[in-house]
């Protein structure tokens, strides 16, 4: 058994390095992560951001973080993270830069740039080996843009470009991408699947990371109040529901190898969790479409039924 | 005439804006809308526009010099960043959604009228979102817009957004209510001098350069302006297990050497994750009154 620092929510490390005032919006789930993650990685960190929400984070001139930011194009912030690393790497090796300064970097992307604009650039680092972090901010949507479908949306998802229509009342019916499959195929060190309701799991999960050399992937569910379509101050209870009901499997693979880090015992009925939001509310109103609820509820039974306990 | 409203992202003004617009065309006026969001995410300040006229509107760009302006969330009111009352004239008309008068130091002669229509939100429709109470308040003050145009326009506006049936009834039940809460007010003597106007930039240093240096400088920003419900801690039926600290996504949430928590009301934007994560309820809500 390996020795964590993190047993309760009592172990949260205190200091903060996202500062308050940012212009994100109220109860955005994203930002609650980023600041989760910061915590446990520590303050020596450079964030690497493709454009999405979390570029708004720092708006000219204004700035809420303690570390260092650096502002990429959607598709190539790996490449950006590649560069950084490395400019360390000789700085350092030259004595430029003392060890000690050495820093972290983490790339931060939205979903649609991790999983359609950025997917090229970001296997293309994750093959060559870079030693760096990955956290993907998972709105299921381009959240800055407007809430246009991504290939991270889920089946059945109403986003500004999967309204329903007559033709397509279930709104979106392409299935959500296995970014975590796809992520875990080029076997790097370490990936795993978080939640900001899930607190402790996902600092044992960072301080797990920080033990290895290469690539490490974070897939974190963000709530969206504004996309999504729930009150800002729903957003952790969605995402814990979205554990419970094993819409959200929270999991990770160290070097390909999958282990389940929490598995409901229960699960909630995945109802519970869509009809708490507006992007799904056509799936209830006007008549209730039980076939595709009932499609949702089988796709998350199939994926637990193979789950080894 | 020349309309400007001030809000936050999320209570519908930039519908309200329409609204109006929709209304006056109804009317037979010529009516330009528009709204401006700039970088900034639900909760955060933001302007509609609306011009109306008995001819076509050839006049373009922000309204630096509105004959009404109607602010929906009073705490910007005191917001520097936001210039509710920029360019306001003799004679011009100030709403201001608030159940009582907040004292403006305004040195001319403005009409000013105190409503709460949050309170009417959240009698009709259940929540506070105001695009039709707002919408419904600036047609009556035009003095030019019929009720019946006023909720035709909010039938037509927020169907085109997809409202259930009976949320639109709701709202026209609350764009009634609005629409008898105030008095028509005239323009009569209102004088234009038309304005150019550049948007200035704020610098932070005295080097005449943003200064991008001071990090954690978005602190300065004061986003508790966003506030419309403000969470209370209860230090009686707290018992210090830091989850609100832990959940806040703003750290606005602080705690002291016992572990008791503490909210940094400067900033805090008010989402209630808080209030909602709290396991032993010690954090009750209040409609937001820290500005006056
Ligand atoms: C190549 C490219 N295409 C489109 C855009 C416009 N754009 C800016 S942010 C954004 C949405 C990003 O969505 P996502 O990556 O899911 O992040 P989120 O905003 O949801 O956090 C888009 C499409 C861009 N900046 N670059
Ligand atoms: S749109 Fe969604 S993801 Fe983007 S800032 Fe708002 S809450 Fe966060
Ligand atoms: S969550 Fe509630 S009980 Fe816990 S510290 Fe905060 S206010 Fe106190
Ligand atoms: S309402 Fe609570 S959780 Fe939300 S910003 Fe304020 S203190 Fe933080």
């Amino acid at each position: 058994m390996s020795v964590t620092k993190y047993r309760t929510i009592k172990d949260v490390p205190r200091e903060e390095f996202l500062v308050p005032g940012t212009p994100l919006c109220a109860g955005c789930g994203a930002l609650l992560v980023m600041r989760l993650f910061h915590k446990a990685l520590g303050g020596d960190v450079v964030w690497v951001n493709a454009a999405g929400c979390i570029t708004l984070m720092a708006t000219f001139p204004y700035t809420p973080l303690r570390s260092s930011w650096f502002y990429t194009a959607m598709p190539s912030a790996p490449a950006g993270a590649q560069g950084i690393r490395d400019a360390l790497d000789i700085l350092i090796k030259k004595g430029k830069l003392d060890p000690s300064e050495n820093l972290k970097v983490v790339v931060i992307t939205g979903d649609g740039a991790a999983s359609d604009i950025g997917l090229q650039s970001t296997s293309g680092a994750i093959h060559r080996g870079l030693d760096f972090f990955y956290l993907c901010v998972d709105n299921e949507a381009y959240g800055n843009t407007g809430f246009q479908a991504s290939s991270s949306s889920p089946i059945g998802s109403g986003t500004a470009t999967t309204k329903p229509t007559p033709l397509y009342p279930m709104g979106n019916v392409l299935p959500k991408k296995d970014l975590f499959e796809i992520w875990r195929s080029h076997k790097p060190p370490y990936v795993a699947t978080i939640s900001p309701s899930h607190v402790v799991d996902a600092l044992r999960k960072v301080e797990k990371a920080l033990n290895f050399k290469g690539p490490k992937l974070f897939l974190a569910l963000c709530p969206c109040p504004t996309g999504w379509g729930m009150e800002p101050s729903e957003s952790v209870k969605l995402a814990r529901l979205a554990v419970e009901a094993g819409i959200w499997p929270l999991k990770e693979a160290v070097y390909g190898e999958v282990t389940h880090t929490y598995i409901p015992l229960k699960r909630r009925p995945v109802e519970d969790y869509l009809k708490a939001q507006r992007r799904f509310a056509h799936l209830f109103k006007p008549v209730k479409n039980e076939g595709i609820i009932a499609e949702i509820q089988r796709q998350v039974d199939e994926y637990w039924s193979k789950v080894e306990r | 005439m020349r309309f400007r409203f001030h809000g936050r992202g999320g209570q519908g003004i930039k519908t309200a804006g329409r609204i109006l617009g929709k209304a006056a065309f109804f009317e037979g006026l010529f009516a330009q809308d528009f709204a401006i969001y700039g970088a900034e995410r639900r909760g955060a300040p933001i302007t509609a526009f609306v011009r109306l006229s008995d001819a076509p509107i050839l006049e373009r760009g922000h309204i630096f010099n509105p004959s009404y302006v109607l602010v929906a969330a009073p705490s910007l009111l005191f917001d520097p960043t936001v210039k509710t009352l920029e360019g306001m004239v003799e004679g011009a008309v100030l709403f201001v959604n608030s159940s009582r008068e907040i004292p403006i130091l305004q040195p001319k002669k403005v009409h000013m009228i105190f409503r709460d229509v949050t309170g009417l939100a959240l009698k009709y429709v259940g929540k506070d979102i105001l695009s039709a109470a707002m919408g419904a308040v600036a047609c009556k003050l035009s003095g030019t817009i019929s009720l019946q145009s006023t909720v035709d326009s909010v039938g037509e506006e927020l169907a085109d957004l997809g409202l259930e049936p009976d949320m639109i009834e709701k709202n026209i039940q609350l764009a009634k209510e609005c629409y008898l809460c105030v008095e028509s007010v005239g323009l009569s003597g209102l004088s234009y001098k038309p304005s150019h106007k550049v948007v200035e930039v704020q610098y932070l240093g005295e080097k005449g350069i943003p200064d991008l240096l001071s990090v954690g400088n978005t602190a300065f920003r004061k986003t508790g302006s966003w506030r419309v419900f403000t969470p209370i801690i209860d230090r009686n039926l707290c018992t210090a297990c830091g989850i609100c600290y832990v959940y806040c996504p703003e750290s606005c949430v602080s705690l002291d050497e016992q572990g008791y928590p503490a909210v940094d009301y400067d900033n805090c934007k008010g989402c209630l994750v808080c209030a909602i994560e709290c396991p032993r309820k010690a954090i009750k809500t209040g409609r937001e009154s820290a500005w006056s």
